[in-house]
């Protein structure tokens, strides 16, 4: 990990029970997140998902 | 409101796929935008323990409830509707029904009888219709019965329907059949009699349908709806038109337009509730069906031909877009169509990439390229469990320079173990119920975009 991170990538979650990676970033890019939970079965009509909502914020200013 | 919940079952006639989980699940708004406690269960006739060893292309994805139970995928849709939880006890199969009959059965506790469907099986799947009333104080309990009427998986439960109907009493529970009524185009007209049929079918196991909620390309006419109540034993109101929507968002405002919720709350002689309010609602679908802009979203996986298999992400982006005002155009890739001469031109026309979740060697190569893709053009990724162990490879190999760094769970013997298999999955040899399912605490760090939208 520690090479991963010295490389430029961060560890933004991690399950404090079992020391797991939840999440992990790139700061040096635009958007760059990888999450090992599952957002997909969280977002709702009344809550859609905050980063499924920031992703697509993103992809808006590639355009 | 009523003391003991009341029951409305769901079947399905004529074909699947016909749509009865959004049916199911726009009923269920209608019906708590006025105000009333009300949760969804899907009883599955498959045999199956669940649906987790199912393969995509069989069933579709295998929706995960919070509490880590591989459900069917329509529990999604009732998530995502009716912005409730449902656990593991909104989803019964035939194989749980009979593995705990059989449990019983071994333990004793039917001794010196005959153990057979009726009554044993009937009345597991009677128990297990009203478990979930222990769960809140629910005012209408919908059961959706997967399958269709006429399948000999469904006999079991349309039996046990009959009897639970019986059983509760008038006034206590109702029966809605959804049917599809075919357009022939060399008639020039909509088609009633594989309708008719299909209640009739119904009507032989001792079921009437209260209500008939018809799937059609084309309007209902008056005279169709009367010549449907008059076949299948219903009043014309009773008779539901269920039009091909843009979005299936806009289902439970034609619902509403037909008149379903009123029907199904005079049958269940229910009166004292508000005034529904469905704005938000509306504004929602508005949204989605006026766009500002359009994206595309690249959709890397292995299952990627068949739409169901990655439901929830593809709802998500439907919620997302609208708040976002953008239409999404997912573009599926299929992981296994990728490498380094096809990367480019398969991805540079996106706005963004989207690695999904997914098991096992194949195709990973693919992903792993694509990965490096957006890393390296600033193109936005996103990228769920398999997908964000993909990158953490992808980043070890082409950043950090850990060549062949790669994950035990494809090569258990590499030099640079970047993602290990968790110590309790290094023997599972069964399949089924044992991966890390389910809602786990996260410890989240400052100033991330994780942080921002978590």
């Amino acid at each position: 990990m520690d090479k991963l991170k010295k490389a430029g990538m961060v560890f933004s979650g991690l399950n404090p029970e079992t020391g797991l990676v939840e999440i992990i970033e790139i700061p040096n890019h635009d958007w760059f997140v990888g999450v090992q939970f599952h957002p997909e079965y969280q977002s709702t009509v009344k809550n859609p998902h905050p980063l499924f909502v920031s992703f697509v914020e993103a992809c808006k200013k590639t355009i | 409101m009523s003391k003991t919940p009341k029951y409305i079952f769901v079947t399905g006639g004529v074909s699947s796929s016909l749509g009865k989980g959004i049916i199911s699940a726009s009923l269920a708004k209608l019906l708590q935008s006025k105000g009333l406690n009300v949760t969804i269960q899907k009883f599955d006739p498959y045999i199956n323990i669940d649906p987790g060893t199912l393969n995509p292309y069989e069933h579709g994805e295998c929706y995960v409830t919070s509490d880590g139970t591989e459900t069917d995928l329509d529990l999604g849709h009732y998530e995502r509707f009716l912005s409730i939880k449902t656990t593991k006890i909104n989803n019964t199969t035939t194989g749980k029904i009979y593995q705990s009959v059989i449990n019983r059965e071994r333990k004793g506790d039917f001794l010196g009888k005959t153990v057979q469907v009726i009554p044993h099986i009937t009345n597991e799947i009677k128990r297990r219709i009203k478990l979930i009333e222990s769960e809140d104080k629910y005012d209408i309990i919908i059961t959706e019965l997967g399958g269709t009427v006429g399948d000999i998986e469904s006999y079991p439960f349309i039996e046990a329907v009959r009897q639970f109907k019986w059983d509760v009493g008038e006034g206590n529970s109702l029966v809605i059949h959804l049917t599809l009524l075919p357009f022939l185009s060399a008639a020039g007209e909509l088609k009633t009699k594989p309708t008719q049929h299909s209640v009739k079918k119904l009507m032989e196991s001792g079921v009437n349908a209260d209500i008939i909620v018809c799937r059609t390309e084309k309007t209902i006419t008056d005279e169709l709806r009367s010549k449907i109540a008059l076949f299948c034993n219903v009043d014309v109101n009773s008779v539901i038109e269920s039009i091909d929507a843009k979005t299936i968002y806009e289902v439970p405002l034609l619902m509403q337009n037909e008149k379903l919720d009123q029907v199904v709350l005079n049958k269940l002689n229910i009166s004292k509730v508000k005034k529904s309010d469905l704005s938000d609602w509306k504004s929602f679908v508005n949204k989605i069906k006026n766009p500002k802009t359009k994206l595309k979203i690249g959709l890397i996986g292995k299952y990627v031909e068949l739409q169901d298999s990655y439901k929830s992400i593809l709802e998500s982006f439907v919620h997302a877009g609208a708040e976002n005002e953008s239409k999404i155009d997912v573009v599926p890739v299929h992981s296994e169509d990728i490498n380094e001469k096809t990367v480019k031109n398969k991805l540079s026309s996106l706005n963004g990439l989207l690695v999904a979740p997914g098991f096992g060697e194949r195709g990973i190569e693919g992903k792993i390229q694509s990965i490096r893709f957006a890393r390296e053009n600033n193109l936005p990724f996103l990228g769920i469990c398999l997908g964000m162990q993909m990158a953490v490879i992808e980043f070890a190999r082409n950043v950090v320079n850990l060549q062949n760094a790669n994950s035990t769970e494809m090569d258990i013997s590499t030099k640079h173990p970047v993602i290990t298999l968790m110590e309790n999955q290094i023997d599972v040899d069964q399949k089924g119920g044992t991966m890390r399912l389910g809602s786990w605490k996260c410890k989240i760090e400052k100033n991330t975009l994780a942080k921002k939208n978590i």
